[in-house]
């Protein structure tokens, strides 16, 4: 009896906390679809008096910052999921090769660099005065172009690969960096997908660095993130900067436009994410 | 002897230079991820000496510009700021340690109880999504909600004949928002974690408890809890390990620059990055020299917490 009293506990507290998890997308999809004079008069609400696609057309028709903000987080996340990807697998099969001399140094050059930074202001100093990357997509790409993490779930997998599947590959003339491409790269492919879709989530939700290397005069770079918070702090602290002017309707139409990317992979990612979660258990 | 010695090291400095040779597509591989390493982590620390100096954005090099040793050290401990920013540091992380922690491994437990397969599906992959998306996203969820005319919170309030509280002008409540939305965003990805470490526990046991006659109850008690033991120890030491990092993704989105919050709010890295944006020069040394304390206070308690996880017999971060 008290066991079947909990069960049924169990599923109707399971289902409320279900509620909450999902709510407030609701708000913010029907929010979206709602029109700009229901909104003015009632709020947010589940179900508008008034649904409308004007906050859409309002996006897609002007020639507005938000798609052209949706274009640039585009580019960087494109660009900094495959610089990331090349950079980090390479890293990652040459600290994994057998006899390589001061792989210690490498290895614990990449650990202190993932516990311990410079900070904020001697990277933006370096950085944007230094390398004169201010105002350029470098500067949000090279930075995490090395990710340790990852380059760490990468050497636990290809420690798995077995090494007479190389030795084979060299005793019949295999190059060093064809057995990589040729040979290791297509065993890795599992791997390689589930960092990339990490890259990908990464770099598509940056909006700090972005918002300190381009300056007031390059906001037309901003990916949409960034975009979309500094229309945000507008409703935080009214008159405290940010973006000013854009109707509520079409804010939350940008919520969902900066949410879609990441649900369109979230299926692909899920899965991967279970199968990196084991891999990366696996240390050698 | 001496002449003994030098043929020594030139033929071990041969040795090394054939070595590399022979595996130069080795450390060219290697070479695009160490000159990121070097120019984006190693370099830049050398700006940390930024924290003494007198610093003048005209005079780019920092070494040409004048030492002050250890005087900006000295202004930010007399401060009144840093001690509110180290209290609501700890304050918030204190708190996430007490509900945000325990939340993943209840939730565990209860989604391991449940019979129905597809509930159970549907309820992680909804509980696991805002691990995905960004805080930007979440602090605009939240306006929603928290908004003074026209929020959600307020109407239900109204609805009930309570008075409308204005959120982001009080920042008593912000402690509280910032835990309850940490525990909305993380807890799926921690639930997921838990239940994969459920799953591992031999099932042998339970069927023989369950023989002895010890209901599920004393099941849980007797042997998820323990077989949770070490993942739950290790994470509680790192999680200690990590009590004076601050979270600024979730507090620089959700609370923005306002000033009001910052009372309960501010921690060091809003500070930092408020400050680094706003482009006052002649603060950057006083917010390195803050950043610098941050990060070697965390680098100590983490290696500490480490060492002591490897201690209890378990793997450590690394």
């Amino acid at each position: 009896m008290a066991r079947k009293s909990f069960q049924i506990f169990n599923y109707i507290f399971l289902t409320l906390l279900g509620v909450i998890f999902v709510l407030p997308y609701l708000y913010i999809i029907v929010g979206s679809f709602t029109s700009e004079a229901a909104y003015l008069t009632n709020g947010y609400q589940l179900w508008p008096q008034e649904w409308s696609l004007d906050a859409y057309k309002k996006i897609f028709t002007s020639a507005s910052d938000i798609l052209n903000a949706f274009k640039n987080s585009i580019i960087i996340t494109v660009g900094g999921t495959l610089l990331q990807l090349c950079v980090t697998t390479m890293t990652a099969y040459a600290l994994t090769r057998k006899n390589l001399k001061g792989k210690k140094i490498f290895m614990a050059l990449m650990m202190f660099a993932m516990l311990f930074s410079g900070g904020l202001i001697p990277s933006y100093i370096w950085i944007a005065s230094t390398l004169q990357l201010r105002n350029t997509y470098l500067a949000v790409l090279l930075p995490g172009s090395l990710h340790i993490w990852n380059c760490i779930l990468v050497m636990n997998y290809l420690r798995t690969i077995p090494v007479e599947l190389e030795e084979a590959a060299k005793m019949d003339g295999c190059g060093y960096w064809r057995q990589f491409v040729q040979i290791i790269l297509p065993l890795a492919v599992p791997i390689i997908a589930t960092i990339a879709l990490y890259a990908a989530v990464a770099y598509w939700n940056m909006w700090s660095a972005p918002e300190l290397y381009f300056d007031s005069n390059h906001r037309h770079m901003l990916p949409i993130t960034a975009l979309l918070r500094q229309m945000i702090q507008q409703n935080l602290n009214p008159g405290g900067g940010g973006v000013s002017g854009v109707a509520e309707t079409v804010k939350m139409a940008t919520t969902v436009l900066a949410t879609v990317p990441i649900l369109c992979v979230y299926p692909f990612l899920q899965r991967f994410f279970m199968s990196g979660l084991t891999l990366g258990s696996v240390k050698g | 002897m001496d002449t003994k010695k030098k043929i020594d090291k030139k033929r071990r400095r041969e040795k090394r230079l054939a070595y590399i040779k022979g595996n130069w597509g080795n450390y060219a591989m290697l070479l695009p991820g160490m000159i990121m390493l070097i120019m984006f982590s190693y370099i830049p620390m050398y700006g940390l000496y930024m924290a003494f100096i007198d610093y003048n954005p005209l005079i780019p090099n920092l070494f040409k510009n004048e030492n002050v040793g250890v005087y900006w050290f000295k202004v930010m401990f007399t401060e009144p700021d840093l001690w509110k920013l180290v209290v609501n540091t700890l304050r918030l992380n204190i708190l996430k340690l007490i509900f945000r922690f325990p939340a993943p491994i209840i939730l565990a437990l209860l989604i391991n109880e449940i019979g129905n397969k597809y509930f159970k599906k549907i309820f992680q992959t909804i509980a696991y999504l805002p691990a995905f998306i960004s805080w930007v996203i979440v602090s605009g969820m939240m306006v929603i909600f928290l908004s003074t005319d026209n929020g959600v919170l307020n109407s239900i309030l109204e609805q009930f004949g309570l008075g409308a509280i204005s959120w982001y002008s009080a920042p008593e409540m912000w402690p509280g928002i910032l835990v309850i939305t940490s525990i909305w965003k993380e807890v799926g990805f921690g639930t997921v974690m838990f239940l994969a470490a459920i799953t591992s526990i031999d099932k042998e046991l339970y069927e023989a408890a369950s023989i002895d006659g010890a209901g599920k109850f004393r099941q849980v008690i007797h042997i998820t809890l323990p077989g949770l033991a070490s993942t739950v120890t290790i994470m509680l030491i790192l999680t200690i390990g990590k009590i004076f990092a601050d979270d600024f993704e979730q507090i620089y989105t959700m609370v923005g620059q306002n000033a009001i919050l910052g009372e309960t709010t501010d921690v060091i890295s809003t500070k930092v990055f408020a400050l680094a944006n706003s482009g006052a020069y002649r603060q950057f040394p006083l917010a390195t020299a803050y950043g610098l304390v941050q990060g070697v206070i965390s680098l100590i308690l983490i290696t500490i917490s480490d060492k002591v996880a490897k201690k209890l017999g378990q793997e450590g971060i690394w």
